[in-house]
């Protein structure tokens, strides 16, 4: 018999959104469907309402046409339901064999733990993974790119009819990603349901058999992946055409004087780095996962130990021993963790953005608060955050719009940023929100601002940048030009074993 | 590394036997400090050197070596000898038998308040209101018995005491959502309160003689019942956290409570039941605090769920939870107990001794800062042996 999944006119509402509204649409076992839409499009809250994490206020869910109400996730999963949440759900500080087994580690009648029997059935995962890990390892110890392993691991262990995937690749690099998509390919084969959520199309298209479009709420419509293309998918997502995304941008076009040189740079995680770059210049950097670009901005920022090498900041030695000294001399960073490391969630847009400025908005011994709101405002004019007011709580705003405010942040008018260094800036945010970010990238350089563009997504280093750094295990393997770049040059020197 | 190994040895061994033999034929009207301090550098030398020659023989053995001074606990071993070195150099009867009885029974109170505090330490929580949960038992116990109930079920009353305490944190904490810290504060605050009221300040006599028994008796003939209580729920709470489902959700709880509540773990019912369990073994320290004093007191063991929590830090207690094992807090215990103890038998002035034992965690917390740091420094430029952070 076929499983099946259906979602019958379920409404959610939170304070100020409508999460949900009426959404109706059906899945079946053996296929791999894909949720897609735009951040605020309400995927998920679907993947949470069939978790047990939040009830619907109205409608219900069918599982093989039988109601079913999931008041705790205790009970979703009791349902054979299981989701890789986007924020990974891992105990930091217990093992691989551990986590996998949260809830059900294998023991006896008084509650006492088989250790053996809990390693060696780990190890039958890892080993139908072909993860070069071990049951004992401490999850916190693993890369990032393992423990989104390991949280995949978990749902795979609990053999579940219905399995979801919220943005699973992530923090993958290409040999998990493979990986991946041959467990997909298994938990297909064995008729289940897979629910597959992501930004990135080029996925989309190779793993899953159908599509269902999400757009502010509303179901739009089911495609079946073969017969759609992207464009297709981006016009019902997005409401319009957005075209060739890169070639619509208002770039600059003047290229000034050397603002940064870095020399022979040596950390404890880079080697022996020399780059330039100019004024007005987008400078991308790209590489594999772990290839020490963040380590070679944060060096620059003043936050890792410098062993030996220069840095010139416009034909001056500096040294940074702190990130304060960094931002003193107006270079900016907006990290790539932006949640953990950029912003201060629970406080409101103002507060952000006048961060780093508080000495200069100051009345007195007091804040003059007029002078944050206008600040404030400004951002929110120049970078067209949606939001009603600056005192909304920046948690409460997409990822595009937080990224917004960062970008607010570092280039008010009471800051002289020079040099602002974007890590990964676009991870997390939808198709529509991302051209936005690039266009103000570029308006930036324009304004003669140095900026230094960090991602993994190739396409995007390629659109954006004027000249591309490509690392490698700490090292700099080259450096193309605009012209230069294509996908296959840079790929090889990002891969290439030094 | 070997000729190193080989002269730690010999060095090792000449100090060790020359100490020995200071120690064994006293010079009268001396202190026998250099015989002390050569026995106590002499061994240390000793094993250093026998490790060295091991781990430079086999790889097995270095790798057992790393894994001793790798473990959290081993800062805390090394500390522990420091301070029993000390102590013993400044005045030898520091560890004679009857010293060394002496500091395990003192070490009941914070031991035994710690098996629970650690656990709720470990699942995120904690709870102040211990020692003043446990005076209260004490005090109850004290006129329950007054009221010539038969200690039995006098003590049976007092414990369903600990667990309605338990169950009311808890549902502060877990129903209304409050801090621990500040949940367990105002609970303390009143009990503080209630002791007063109920005894209008005075301690109130126990005449029940089959009640002092509880904390006279002997138990195998050598251990008091309550050191014996203390050390068979540290084995007890220490398998259950290592072995059972139950104590691995406790560090589920501690390590990532939202990652355990969509496992479909209740970590509000865990908590829960680690309050209950707290309060009760608060109250057990209660009843016997009060057998052994024939009194129960308002002022008894207020301020000993202080010492629990810094003997459980010491201990490698994370107070972030997720972190700690028993066998550390039992270390944590004996350095803690050790050193107030070590601190009468120089004779410091009791009061300094508040202030030595600040210090003491202070000291304890920045060693293990350092090693921390060095390990994790170790771990990123990948001089550790751990596990492969790329794919093959």
């Amino acid at each position: 018999m076929t499983y099946t999944l259906e979602y019958k006119n379920i409404s959610k509402a939170f304070p100020g959104v409508q999460a949900l509204d009426n959404v109706s649409f059906k899945m079946s076992g053996g296929k791999v469907t894909a949720l897609m839409g735009e951040n605020g499009a309400g995927k998920s809250t679907l993947l949470k309402i069939l978790s047990g994490d939040y009830q619907p206020d109205e409608g219900k869910i069918l599982i093989n046409g039988e109601e079913k109400r999931f008041r705790s996730p205790h009970q979703a999963i009791k349902s054979s339901i299981s989701i890789i949440y986007q924020e990974r759900q891992l105990v930091n500080t217990l093992s691989v064999a551990e986590n996998l087994f949260l809830e059900d580690l294998p023991g006896n009648r008084l509650g006492f733990i088989n250790k053996a029997e809990l390693r060696r059935r780990t190890q039958e995962i890892i080993d139908t993974f072909g993860l070069p890990i071990r049951p004992t390892d401490i999850v916190g110890r693993l890369s990032v790119a393992y423990q989104q392993m390991v949280e995949i691991m978990k749902a795979y262990r609990r053999d579940s009819n219905i399995i979801a995937f919220d943005e699973p690749t992530a923090p993958l690099t290409d040999k998990e990603i493979v990986i991946l998509f041959r467990v997909i390919q298994t938990l297909k084969e064995k008729g289940k349901i897979v629910i597959y959520v992501s930004h990135r199309m080029k996925e989309i298209f190779e793993i899953t058999d159908e599509i269902v479009v999400m757009k502010d709420g509303h179901y739009v419509k089911t495609l079946q992946t073969a017969e759609t293309s992207e464009q297709e998918l981006v016009r019902l997502m997005v409401g319009r055409d957005i075209g060739d995304t890169y070639a619509n941008l208002n770039r600059n076009d003047k290229i000034g004087d050397v603002l940064l040189e870095v020399n022979n740079l040596v950390t404890d995680y880079v080697k022996d780095v020399s780059f330039k770059l100019r004024a007005g210049e987008i400078l991308g950097f790209s590489g594999l996962v772990g290839a020490g670009r963040t380590e070679v901005m944060r060096a620059l920022f003043g936050a890792d130990r410098i062993i030996s090498g220069e840095i010139k900041l416009e034909g001056e030695v500096v040294h940074f021993r702190s990130p304060r000294d960094a931002i003193g001399a107006g270079i900016a960073l907006c990290p790539e963790d932006r949640k953990e490391q950029g912003l201060i969630l629970g406080r409101s847009i103002r507060d952000n953005v006048s961060m780093p400025v508080l000495l200069k908005v100051k009345k007195g011994v007091f804040l003059d608060v007029g002078q944050e709101e206008e600040l404030a405002k400004e951002a929110v004019r120049r970078y067209g955050i949606k939001t009603p007011t600056t005192e909304k709580r920046v948690g409460e705003l997409s990822g595009g719009n937080q990224q917004k405010v960062i970008l607010g942040r570092w280039t008010s008018d009471k800051m002289v940023t020079k040099i602002l260094i974007l890590d990964e800036p676009t991870k997390g945010i939808d198709v529509g929100a991302k051209a936005e970010v690039y266009q103000t990238v570029c308006d930036l350089a324009r304004q003669g601002i140095g900026v230094i563009f960090i991602s993994s997504e190739l396409t995007e280093v390629l659109g954006m940048s004027d000249n591309i750094i490509i690392m490698h295990n700490g090292r700099i393997t080259g450096t193309l030009s605009r012209e230069e770049a294509t996908e296959e040059r840079v790929l090889e020197l990002a891969m290439l074993e030094s | 590394m070997l000729v190193l190994g080989i002269i730690f040895l010999v060095l090792g061994a000449i100090g060790t036997v020359y100490g020995i033999g200071q120690v064994s034929t006293p010079i009268e009207g001396t202190s026998n400090f250099l015989g002390i301090s050569c026995i106590f550098f002499g061994v240390i030398l000793l094993i250093m050197g026998i490790m060295l020659i091991l781990s430079r023989k086999s790889e097995r053995w270095r790798g057992r070596t790393k894994n001793v001074t790798n473990a959290k606990e081993f800062t805390l071993v090394v500390v522990q000898i420091i301070i029993l070195y000390i102590f013993w150099a400044i005045n030898p009867n520091y560890l004679s038998l009857n010293n060394i009885r002496n500091i395990f029974n003192s070490a009941f109170v914070v031991g035994t308040i710690a098996v629970g505090m650690s656990c709720l330490l470990i699942s995120g929580k904690l709870d102040l209101s211990a020692g003043n949960t446990g005076m209260l038992a004490g005090v109850l116990v004290s006129l329950l018995l007054r009221d010539n109930l038969p200690w039995g079920a006098a003590v049976i009353i007092v414990l369903l005491f600990g667990a309605v305490t338990g169950l009311f944190n808890a549902a502060l904490v877990n129903g209304l959502n409050f801090t621990a810290f500040i949940a367990t504060l105002a609970v303390s605050t009143i009990y503080g309160g209630l002791a007063l009221v109920l005894t209008n300040a005075q301690t109130i006599p126990i005449g029940n003689q089959s009640f002092w028994r509880l904390a006279s008796a002997n138990v195998f003939g050598v251990f008091p019942l309550p050191f014996f209580i203390m050390i068979i729920l540290l084995i007890a709470y220490g398998i259950l956290l290592s072995n059972t489902r139950f104590g691995r959700r406790v560090y589920m709880v501690g390590g990532n409570a939202s990652a355990a509540r969509l496992a479909g773990i209740n970590p509000k019912k865990v908590t829960t039941i680690l309050y209950i369990n707290n309060s009760v073994i608060a109250c057990v320290v209660g009843i016997l605090v009060a057998a052994r004093m024939h009194m129960g007191s308002p002022s008894a063991i207020s301020g000993s769920d202080l010492d629990a929590i810094t003997a459980s830090v010491l201990g490698g207690v994370a107070y972030t939870g997720g972190v700690g094992n028993m066998l550390g807090v039992t270390i944590g215990i004996l350095v803690l107990t050790s050193f107030q103890n070590g601190l009468v038998v120089v004779g410091l002035d009791s009061f300094y001794q508040i202030v030595a034992k600040g210090l003491l965690l202070i000291a304890a917390l920045t060693l293990d800062f350092y090693r921390e740091k060095a390990r994790l420094k170790a771990l990123k430029t990948g001089q550790a042996e751990e596990p492969p952070i790329t794919a093959e």
